[in-house]
């Protein structure tokens, strides 16, 4: 595992095609930079595979996936994880992680985070496919609380009580997006500080957060619902930056990634947001720095 | 369990009117993730076919594009490699019959993103090495194509449609809907290069392309276009690095 993001953590934006040229021309000051990592799947020579391992030469890579599908019941596909396999030995990724979700199965490619029910079968399925994908790619996972939007029946688990057995069986770690606790806890009407008190947070090994929408779900013309998306798709709330202070002050200062999938905003946005997480981070130390003294 | 229920889920985000039976009284929030695969899928072909987009209009294409993401979705966890397929459905919707340059223009820009994905060759043919055959043995040489090398052939004029869509307000007063254009595409180190050729031209490649000998293939281009000219193709390809290897019969 590289050292940038963990020794000292700092904020860091998810890098998107609109900014890859951007990012080597004006080499901002950041320390790393989050990948998704199906985008590179690409020959070496591909101009796109050739700018990342450009970008790589100067800042550390998180290797973000999302289409491995660790929820699948149908297991996991060889060739896609042996892709996967030869993208992170080439990239040598500080991090590499995935969701807690499914969004492949029986040959069909889903391009979403699809639900899991939190029962023991569910469990069981989890954690073998972590088991055969840290095997395979030899590196240490780290998991992705999702965003929700259902209760699901046949759950025998909170998410948080889900997340701990899952890191006690297979040791893999925590990719904790603050977004997602709070579009799930608006949705599924949730506890964050239960939520919170529960989480195995010594399993944290990257945080994220993102922006959220608002959707009125409607019938005859009437709302009858009311719901946050995941969007990525605008800047990061006041309530999720406070949502991370909070989660920062149990956690200890942790690497931060603002994620802008969709309406791509202009670099120096993005930069400024990140600029905020590591304030909050930095707060963070220092009040760890007032503890140690006192 | 999980795997039947798995199932369901994933027949029913296919299917706009079923909800999976353990959802039916959650049917509302059961649509945010049909809509969000829809969505992005649609979002994802319009980034990858945008010239075609701009041809049927933002309505025609998410219309369009929504049956086509619901009856051909992706089988591999990887976009760049969905719409393969796109153009061939395009060609075969009766509303396009009378269109038919909307379908040569989405494969054109098919061909783009594969070049683009494929990267360049490692290292290619020279020159000399051609030259190095005995002039008895050179018509039955096999030249193998470098792989991002794609060759597009149109009964419509596709080359004067896609580049003059590469600006903002799109000139396409002087062009001849009747004209037959074809398109050379390949990637170069960092990007990918496209050119009109001749019709010969083009023909000559796609049968190289497909395992023929120089002779035979410069049969068949000249069967197509009696301008032909062996010598200037050759050379413009050997140029290019178009092939990876020779091979004797």
């Amino acid at each position: 595992m590289g050292t940038a993001a963990r020794s000292f953590p700092r904020a860091a934006i998810g890098l998107r095609n609109p900014h890859l040229a951007q990012v080597q021309e004006r080499r901002p000051d950041l320390s790393w930079l989050e990948i998704h990592s199906e985008n590179y799947l690409l020959p070496p020579l591909a101009p796109r595979f050739k700018a990342i391992e450009k970008v790589r030469e100067r800042y550390d890579l998180s290797c973000h996936g999302v289409g491995l599908s660790i929820g699948s019941a149908s297991g996991l596909d060889r060739n896609h994880l042996a892709g996967l396999k030869e993208l992170y030995d080439r990239l040598e990724p500080c991090m590499i992680s995935e969701h807690l979700a499914w969004s492949v199965l029986d040959d069909h490619y889903f391009n979403d985070l699809l639900p899991l029910p939190y029962s023991s079968e569910s469990l069981k399925v989890v954690c073998d496919n972590i088991d055969l994908a840290q095997e395979m790619l030899g590196r240490r996972l780290l998991i992705e609380n999702p965003a929700r939007y259902l209760i699901l029946p046949d759950s025998d688990f909170s998410e948080p009580a889900f997340l701990r057995e899952m890191v006690a069986r297979t040791g893999c770690g925590l990719l904790f997006d603050v977004n997602n606790l709070f579009v799930s806890a608006h949705n599924l009407h949730l506890d964050t500080a239960v939520y919170l008190w529960d989480l195995p947070i010594e399993a944290i090994g990257e945080i994220h957060v993102a922006g959220h929408s608002h959707q009125d779900l409607a019938e005859d013309g009437k709302v009858v619902d009311s719901v946050l998306i995941d969007d990525h798709g605008s800047a990061v709330t006041q309530e999720v930056w406070t949502l991370l202070d909070v989660l920062l002050s149990i956690a200890g200062p942790q690497p931060v990634l603002v994620e802008w999938d969709n309406n791509v905003p202009p670099l120096e946005i993005l930069l400024a947001e990140a600029e905020k997480a590591q304030r909050l981070i930095d707060g963070c130390r220092l009040r760890d720095e007032v503890s140690h003294v006192a | 369990m999980l795997h039947e229920w798995q199932q369901d889920f994933s027949r029913c985000l296919r299917d706009p009117r079923a909800v999976p039976a353990a959802l039916q009284d959650s049917k509302r929030r059961f649509a945010i993730y049909r809509d969000s695969v829809t969505a992005s899928l649609v979002t994802a072909l319009g980034d990858a076919f945008p010239v075609t987009r701009l041809l049927v209009g933002e309505r025609f294409f998410s219309a369009f594009t929504v049956d086509y993401v619901q009856q051909e979705p992706p089988r591999v966890p990887r976009l760049s490699a969905y719409g393969g397929s796109y153009p061939d459905y395009l060609r075969r919707l009766p509303v396009l019959n009378d269109l038919h340059y909307i379908a040569e223009v989405a494969q054109l820009e098919w061909a783009r993103i594969e070049a683009y994905f494929t990267g360049p060759p490692v290292q290619v043919v020279q020159v000399d090495r051609l030259l190095g055959y005995a002039p008895d043995i050179l018509p039955s040489l096999r030249l193998q194509p470098e792989p991002s090398l794609r060759v597009i052939t149109g009964e419509s004029p596709i080359w004067s449609i896609w580049t003059a869509h590469q600006v903002d307000r799109p000139d396409l007063e002087n062009i001849d809907i009747g004209q037959s254009q074809a398109v050379r595409v390949s990637c170069a180190s960092d990007s990918v290069v496209m050119s009109q050729i001749a019709l010969g031209h083009a023909v000559f490649l796609l049968a190289l392309i497909d395992g023929h000998s120089i002779f035979a293939a410069t049969e068949t281009a000249l069967r197509a276009d009696r301008g032909f000219d062996l010598q200037a193709s050759l050379a413009a390809e050997l140029r290019l690095g178009s092939f990876t290897d020779i091979s004797e019969p």
